[in-house]
């Protein structure tokens, strides 16, 4: 085996446990994010479980096309150089992808918190219920 | 919880230019709670227990459930019940941002007494007035 095709195995290896890793964190700690967002358990888990696989789609996919490096390593010194390049620039991506992720499910919490939100202020006075002035009253 | 059928009224001096300005805006804005503006002088026809006077010393805003705000307050509420503007609702409901609320929006009380009409005829005001604090 040459030293290109060693290098190439190496990121292959290291890109695949780095996203798992990074995908396994995601399901594991976003699930508690989305129950609280969903309020349905099933919902949650079901979202949680769809999000990672866009996540490992992206990602995987990112890998790939990444792969390739642009001449051939000679020597195991060009092989760690051309090595390091690559993985660095996965872990850029996944890096991105999880801002990104909370970036989503911040907003999510944030526009439900709104929505959700009572009136701030107490009345300044409480009458009987009163017409909501969109037609005249009658007679 | 707020009630499901919740809605609000503006009662807002329909003899004021920019007042009528800022209900024409607030017809327009995607709300989370139904708003509707009514000027202050058709107020007796809407069945509106307050007087003329008393609407229009500062913005009144009443609830369906029977909740009145008014001035500073009732600002707030009506941004709360829009959807672009809730956050700045909570904020300005905050002991830390009120007082740059009630700045704010007696400055545009201040404008809006400047862009006042010749007042309308009076019409009756409700049978049993209401009276406000």
């Amino acid at each position: 085996m040459d030293t290109t095709l060693l290098a190439y195995l190496a990121y292959v290896a290291i890109s695949v446990a780095l996203t798992v890793w990074v995908g396994r964190t995601l399901h594991h700690n976003g699930r508690a994010f989305l129950i609280d967002v969903f309020a349905r358990t099933e919902l949650a888990d079901s979202v949680n479980h769809l999000l990672v696989v866009g996540f490992y789609l992206v990602n995987f996919g990112y890998m790939s096309l990444a792969l390739k490096l642009a001449s051939r390593v000679a020597t195991a010194t060009e092989a760690v150089e051309a090595l390091s390049y690559k993985v660095g620039l996965v872990l850029v991506v996944l890096g991105a992808m999880h801002f990104f992720n909370l970036f989503v499910f911040s907003r999510i919490r944030g526009h439900k918190r709104l929505v959700e939100a009572e009136r701030p202020l107490p009345p300044d006075l409480r009458l009987p219920p009163l017409p909501t002035g969109n037609a005249p009253a009658a007679g | 919880m707020e009630p499901r059928d919740l809605a609000l009224t503006v009662w807002f001096d329909g003899d004021c230019g920019l007042c009528t300005r800022i209900a024409k805006w607030l017809e327009g804005q995607p709300k989370f709670v139904p708003v509707h503006c009514v000027a202050a002088q058709q107020a007796a026809a809407h069945g509106c227990p307050f007087t003329l006077p008393d609407l229009l010393a500062t913005i009144t805003v009443t609830a369906s459930d029977g909740a009145v705000y008014r001035g500073t307050n009732g600002w707030i509420t009506v941004l709360w019940a829009l959807r672009r503007y809730r956050s700045w609702a909570l904020r300005f409901a905050t002991p830390r941002w009120r007082p740059f609320a009630e700045r704010l929006f007696a400055g545009i009380a201040g404008v809006a007494k400047w862009t006042r009409r010749r007042p309308t005829r009076q019409p009756r005001t409700a049978a049993s007035p209401a009276r406000l604090p």
